[in-house]
This record gives C-alpha cells, sequence and structure tokens, in this order.
C-alpha cells in the first residue's frame, strides 16, 4: 500500500546529484512550494529506517522541498510524499513516469560519457553530501548551544520583587498573592482596589511609599505580607 | 530520567488526579519534575493552575503547549514551551500544558509520519534536567495516547476496578502490543507496565470487604497485569483541592491546588505517598 504523509524532508536522501538540477528553477520551485503552502506532486519514498526514507521519484521535487526548508526552515520542514512499501515500487515509479515524465526527460541516472564527467560527477556529490554534513553539525552546535542557555536560564532565579508585584501584578495575581499571605475575601478585595488605585496615580517608589498611599495597608500588615512571601520564595 | 504514562482508555478513573498528585508527590521529595499533559481535554493543565483566565483573549497556553512539541522537530523544544504550575504545590512542579486545540489537529498529525516521535525525541534532550516525568494521556486509543506510551518508559493504568474499566484492560494490554512494535523499530525496549492502580475506590466497607477483592482477582487473572498494594481512595478532600476557587467581586477564579498543599494530613496524603514509595520500589528511583 502507498501511504500518503507529511515527512520530515531532513530524514530523506536522494541518490541523484544536486546539480543534475538548475539552482534557478529549484529556487523557483522553492518559492512556489512555500506560497502554494505545500508540494503538489507528492514525492515519491522508500522507507529505509524509523526516521530515514530514499527518493525513489520526484528528486528535482525533492531538491525544491530542501531549499524551501533552507528559505523558511519552520514552515517547510515537512514535504508532501507517498510512502510506498516495497512491493508496489515498481508499479508506484511506473506510474509516476508516465503522468510526469518532464523530469525524468532528464534521464537523472544518465550514465556519464567520459572520465572527466565521472570524475566531476563524483567530486559533486562529494561537495554536496560534505556540504550537507557540515550544515547538519552546524545547525545541531547552535540548537544545543540555545538549549544549554536556556537551561542556565532557568536556573537563574526569576527576580520577582515584591515590589515589582505591587506595581505591575495584575488583579488576579495579586489576589493569590495576598492570599498566600493569609489575606481573602473581602479584605482582599478592598486592599487590591486600594492598590490599584494608588499605583495608577503613580508608580510605587518604595515600601514605606505603599504603606503610606495604601488606604487600609497599615505597616504591621505589610511587615506580615512580605514576610509571607518571602516565606514561599 | 524516569519517564511515567498514566494511561487507561476508560475514562473517569482517576486518571488526572493520579497524574497531578503523584508529580508533586515526587516533587516534594526533592525530585527534579516534569508533568506533560496530552489530553486534549487539558485536565492536568487546570489541575496545575495554569487555567485561571476567564476570556478568551486571556489565553496564554494556546501557542505554547504539547502541540507545538509534536508539530515541530527543528524548534519548539521542552525547555521553550515549559512552565512552572501556578500556586499549585509548594515548591511547584514543571508543566508541559495541553490546550483543547489538540482536537482538531489530530487529523493534520496523523498525516506527519515524524509525530509520534517527537515528544520521544525531545524528552531524551532534557534527561539531565529531571528525573521523573509524568505524562497524562487521553481516556482513549488514538495518536495522543500513542505518542505517551511510546514517549514513556513505564505505564500505570489507574483503574475503578468495576467491571468496564476491567473490561477495558483487553484493550490496553492489545494496545501495548502495538506500540511495542513502534519501539522495537525504534531500538526502545518494551513498555514496562508497572500495574492496574485501584483508584478512586470507595470507602464502603462491605464493599471493599466482599466485592473489591474479587475485582482485583480478576484483573490479575483475566489480564495478567500486575496490581498496585498502594490504593487510592475516593476521597471528598481529594475532588475538593482540585474545585478551590478564590472570588473577587463578581469573578470566580479557579485556584487547584494538590492534596499536599490543601490538606497535609489527609489520608489522601498518606495514599499517595505510599503510591510514591511503591513506584520508586519497582523502578528503583
Amino acid at each position: 500500500m502507498s501511504e500518503y504523509y507529511l515527512v520530515d524532508v531532513k530524514s530523506i536522501s536522494s541518490k541523484v546529484p544536486r546539480s543534475q538540477f538548475s539552482e534557478d528553477e529549484l529556487e523557483m520551485l522553492a518559492r512556489s512550494i512555500l506560497d502554494a503552502g505545500g508540494l503538489l506532486i507528492p514525492l515519491l519514498l522508500k522507507q529505509t529506517g524509523a526516521e530515514s526514507y530514499d527518493v525513489l521519484a520526484g528528486d528535482r521535487q525533492y531538491y525544491a522541498a530542501v531549499k524551501a526548508r533552507e528559505i523558511n526552515p519552520r514552515q517547510a520542514e515537512t514535504v508532501n510524499a507517498f510512502v510506498v512499501a516495497e512491493k508496489s515500487a515498481q508499479a508506484a515509479i511506473q506510474q509516476f513516469s508516465v503522468l510526469y515524465p518532464e523530469p525524468h526527460d532528464r534521464s537523472p541516472q544518465r550514465p556519464p560519457t567520459d572520465g572527466i564527467d565521472q570524475r566531476l560527477s563524483n567530486l559533486e556529490s562529494r561537495l554536496e553530501s560534505a556540504l550537507q554534513e557540515i550544515k547538519q553539525s552546524q545547525k545541531q552546535d547552535v540548537q544545543r548551544l540555545e538549549q544549554q542557555i536556556q537551561t542556565l536560564q532557568k536556573q537563574i532565579p526569576p527576580k520577582v520583587e515584591a515590589l515589582e508585584i505591587f506595581n505591575s501584578a495584575s488583579s488576579v495575581e495579586l489576589l493569590q498573592k495576598l492570599k498566600s499571605a493569609g489575606i481573602t475575601g473581602k479584605n482582599a478585595t478592598k486592599l487590591i482596589t486600594a492598590i490599584e488605585m494608588a499605583r495608577a496615580e503613580e508608580k510605587f517608589t518604595s515600601f514605606t511609599d505603599i504603606v503610606k498611599r495604601t488606604n487600609g495597608l497599615g505597616l504591621p500588615r505589610m511587615l506580615a505580607i512580605l514576610d509571607a512571601w518571602n516565606h514561599r520564595v | 530520567m524516569k519517564t511515567i504514562a498514566i494511561y487507561h482508555n476508560k475514562g473517569g478513573v482517576g486518571k488526572t488526579t493520579t497524574a497531578v498528585n503523584l508529580a508533586a508527590a515526587f516533587r516534594n521529595r526533592g525530585k527534579r519534575v516534569l508533568l506533560v499533559d496530552i489530553d486534549a481535554q487539558a485536565n492536568s493543565t487546570f489541575a496545575t493552575g495554569l487555567i485561571k483566565f476567564q476570556f478568551e483573549e486571556d489565553d496564554d497556553i494556546k501557542d505554547k503547549n504539547i502541540l507545538q512539541v509534536i508539530s515541530a522537530g527543528d524548534f519548539d523544544f521542552i525547555p521553550e514551551i515549559v512552565r512552572q504550575s501556578k500556586e499549585f504545590n509548594t515548591p511547584e512542579i514543571d508543566v508541559i500544558p495541553s490546550h483543547i486545540t489538540l482536537i482538531d489537529e489530530q487529523q493534520r498529525l496523523n498525516r506527519l509520519a515524524a509525530s509520534r516521535l517527537r515528544l520521544n525525541t525531545k524528552l531524551q534532550l532534557v534527561e539531565d534536567d529531571y528525573d521523573i516525568v509524568i505524562i497524562d494521556a487521553p481516556p482513549s486509543r488514538d495518536l495522543y495516547a500513542e505518542i505517551a506510551l511510546i514517549a514513556a518508559d513505564y505505564l500505570i493504568i489507574p483503574s475503578d476496578m468495576k467491571p468496564f474499566a476491567n473490561q477495558g484492560l483487553a484493550n490496553v494490554k492489545n494496545f501495548v502490543g502495538e506500540v511495542n512494535e513502534t519501539r522495537a523499530s525504534i531500538g526502545k525496549a518494551p513498555l514496562h507496565v508497572l500495574g492496574v492502580l485501584p483508584s478512586k475506590v470507595m470507602t464502603n466497607s462491605r464493599y471493599l470487604e466482599y466485592v473489591f477483592p474479587r475485582q482485583r482477582e480478576t484483573a490479575l487473572q483475566h489480564y495478567g497485569f500486575p496490581i498496585f498494594d498502594t490504593v487510592i481512595y475516593e476521597r471528598v478532600v481529594l475532588s475538593n483541592c482540585i474545585n478551590q476557587t478564590l472570588t473577587m467581586g463578581k469573578l470566580e477564579i479557579p485556584d487547584p491546588k494538590s492534596i499536599f498543599e490543601f490538606d497535609s494530613d489527609s489520608d489522601s496524603v498518606k495514599e499517595f505517598r505510599n503510591l510514591a514509595n511503591e513506584i520508586q520500589q519497582k523502578i528503583g528511583a
């Protein structure tokens, strides 16, 4: 059976060298893949591992998809493809070549005519695969670095200072914060209204400022709140 | 890092209660815990205090949840999506939230050849950051359940031990068999079924004396799954801790708590401590 899937471009490889196809044409096709929201003639693929595939037909589209991914890595991460079972592979390739003869007219498998051609095309494919490897390892390096940075950032304790909470927490956040300090119900609602009124006039500049300008928030209560928050953090 | 999936294809058997409170139990022992919610109902996400907003425009989860983790291969890794639970437990736990949009996206993801493996791959990248990962899987036999069981090392099957839940164990067994084939294809050992966890069990003494032992025996004999020694009983306090709210004027804001935070002296706390003990013995964490 041939199943229709979205396959990760990075998990596909082709045996035909990229240089068989004109870069201008690939570029144009790539743009159209992005603009049309996908490749309209799916690739034919053979699955070779849990996350690896070989192109059976559609090498030109494949390189266009690679190019599209280079242009927009997020949007073109995957490509439309039929994943073909071993036993239907021949029939699938034949159907494909009848329906879409044009890419095959280029006969990508054309044998090189003389020694220099042979060497050139070998060189080409070696360059191509070396380049791919470099790109791959560079991408992995960047990813690893980004992850390490993120892990590090997570270890830095978020610096939410009490003053910042008074100045910018939403009413819902304030409600929860006050609850953790044992202030609930009507008391909390009243206090939040008072805080919001005072900070709307002007940002609080210090804890003394908060106590001075917030109705119903005396020094003992303020200290109780700060102690409770400090304990939680 | 040990990854435990909580799954049964029968709903209403105490799956979310088990997932969030077990996560809290491990966290309270100093373990670094990640809770992954992959159920579109997002009950675990709610229970850990991440859905306090009342209006759609305040929804800050829509573009940063498990869906992005499964969709992209080169983007949206765990550290970018994870957030801390809010006023749920002291200390808080890390959560990958779920979202109702998971329902719409299932069809597209089904076509995505790699979607089954993405969570697995991305969890491997954070294996040094967490000791315990708990995955709350949906009560169905779908793509999301499959993703959960592929990513996990261990499986806990919460069950109220009633006839339908018991009969569902046959489905679970087949499903685990299927998932094991996929696991083999990526070189992962078969899923280790820790056992059926009796949960939402009535405290009625006649029931416990006559009916429960027979139901337990059936699960053991017919389906060949081990059964946990620990039993999570149905208690008022256990549903109350999820249903806490704060009121402000006319607004009622959800304020769910872990059972440890809500009532540290309750019997349910002891049950979850026992459960954590039993699991730690079984998996050696």
